[in-house]
């Protein structure tokens, strides 16, 4: 498979490149709602709730780093395996595939409504989601290290339109909106940080492919870098969400971050600058939803045994897509989402820890040779 | 025609003459026409879609055993002929990703001529550097 695409003699993927996936996976569709599912919970301080959920994420990453580092040439499904034996490990890597595959169709339904509701009202959505959809195929088919490389060129854009947002935004944002601090009580604030939580422990993705990392003992630390960076632009869009729409503006918008991009301008130069904004943030939503659909199919190729996971990628595309039209209505879509925020962040803490910890007490590290990597052939 | 219209196709004339290579230069033109047909179908979106799936292109080709966006991927040196360009005096080194088998490409101080820098070459040679190119001077000319 050595002439494949994507497939070059290197293999590889730098400690920079680890961080910018990782904060993509972390940010890239989530921070357009983030604000819309933690502000009911804990008030003007919701930005302060996604600084706790990522201090949840960051020990959800350094042991995710620590697994990595201990199984340096394994994939989730082979350390699992490794861990509990073949039948139990193939489970739990089924419920992971299961967990990335919610992820792709909830995700890929969010950037989908964005984008519609954005500037394609007369487009159907699922013409949208077919795009998406094309994208994220030639980008499984080129494979991940093609995804990482295109991840840090856009990443730096991407933040870089969020610093000209969040500029254009600080002269008509009122901080008196983010008053009281503490919002609704520090009880609701740190039930929001633990729904805020389960946005860091989608990082746990990084899990399928962090065997391309080119030194694993910085796995943890990089995995640790990108949620912080990840979760701190989603505090930063959180924040500004609340000083520009305020508590009840935000409970009465789809997507707070689109609406705050509204709200700015280029003085009368450059009308409806947010398509703008938005066009770029489209490209980090691609780039994560790619690296959630890579995960799944690795995932369930290993599952399977199979050596190449490319005759995957159009079944399980077609299942993506059709779990994204599962939810009918915009509402519909924030069900489903305030109901898998609710319940996702349990499943993110306990598979790294039930891993760290069935390998800590068999006393198991290294891979070995035994496990034959699927990309070697 | 509305004037907005007129200054992007102005622009993308005079844009196309800043491509200093000209294959490069037809390959772009062969792709300006499939971003020409997503933008008129689907707008903005279908622009950022065509521009993606290049980006995508790009990062998967190699060259040589090398990835074509290698000298992207990392803030070392090599950057500065990347991203902008340096001058070509300040290319000191070769690109680490090429692997090159000598590192240097050209001894620290090349024009002597100019204001100062035959000063500064002969200062970094007393202070035990290669500045005044014995060192570096000697690997740059076996390099070459």
């Amino acid at each position: 498979m050595g002439d494949r695409p994507g497939h070059g003699s290197r293999d590889e993927i730098y400690y920079t490149q680890i961080v910018v996936i990782t904060a993509m996976i972390v940010f890239a569709t989530g921070f357009l709602a983030a604000a819309r599912v933690l502000v009911p919970v804990a008030g003007t301080a919701a930005w302060i709730s996604v600084l706790i959920g990522g201090a949840f994420g960051l020990g959800i990453a350094v042991l995710a780093g620590y697994l990595a580092a201990r199984f340096p040439d394994h994939s989730l499904v082979r350390m699992a395996e490794r861990v509990f034996g073949a039948p139990l490990g193939k489970l739990i890597g089924l419920t992971f595939a299961a967990y990335c595959t919610v992820v792709l169709g909830l995700g890929s339904r969010e950037s989908v409504l964005a984008m519609w509701i954005a500037f394609l009202q007369t487009t159907p959505p699922v013409l949208i989601s077919a795009v998406f959809y094309v994208l994220i195929i030639y980008a499984a088919y080129l494979g991940i290290e093609a995804i990482a490389r295109v991840s840090l060129i856009f990443f730096s854009l991407v933040v870089a339109s969020l610093l000209v947002l969040t500029a254009l935004a600080s002269p008509v944002a009122v901080p008196g909106r983010l008053l009281p601090i503490v919002g609704n009580g520090l009880g609701p604030v740190m039930r929001a940080g633990f729904l805020a939580a389960s946005y860091a422990g989608e990082s746990i993705v990084v899990l399928a492919f962090i065997r391309h990392l080119k030194d694993k003992r910085g796995a943890s630390r990089a995995m640790a870098t990108g949620v912080a960076t990840g979760m701190a632009i989603m505090a930063v869009a959180t924040g500004f969400g609340v000083m520009m729409l305020g508590v009840r503006g935000i409970s009465r918008v789809t997507f707070p971050v689109l609406e705050t991009a509204r709200m700015v301008g280029f003085g009368q130069f450059l009308e409806r600058a947010e398509i703008l904004f938005l066009a770029l943030w489209f490209s980090a939503a691609l780039l994560k939803l790619a690296t959630v659909f890579y995960a799944s199919i690795t995932s369930v190729a290993d599952v399977l045994g199979l050596r190449d996971y490319r005759p995957l990628i159009i079944p399980y595309a077609l299942l993506g897509a059709a779990l994204s039209l599962i939810p009918k209505t915009v509402l519909e879509t924030f069900d489903y989402l305030n109901v898998f925020v609710r319940y996702s962040v349990w499943y993110t803490i306990a598979l790294p820890v039930v891993l760290v910890l069935g390998a800590v007490a068999r006393g198991l590290r290294e891979g070995g040779d035994d496990i034959r990597d699927r990309d070697a052939g | 025609m509305s004037p907005i219209m007129v200054i992007v196709v102005a622009v993308t004339g005079l844009a196309s003459f800043t491509i200093p290579h000209y294959p490069t230069g037809l390959a772009i033109r062969l792709l300006r026409f499939l971003l020409l047909f997503l933008s008129a179908a689907l707008g903005l979106f279908g622009l950022m879609a065509g521009l993606m799936a290049i980006a995508l292109h790009l990062g998967a080709l190699t060259s040589f055993g090398i990835p074509y966006l290698e000298p992207l991927m990392k803030p070392r040196p090599s950057l500065r002929d990347a991203v902008w360009r340096s001058a070509v005096f300040t290319f000191n080194k070769r690109p680490e990703y090429a692997e090159p088998l000598d590192q240097v490409r050209q001894k620290k101080f090349i024009r002597t001529w100019a204001p100062g820098v035959a000063e500064m070459a002969r200062k970094e040679s007393r202070e035990g550097g290669d500045g005044g190119g014995e060192d570096g001077g000697e690997k740059g000319s076996r390099g070459r």
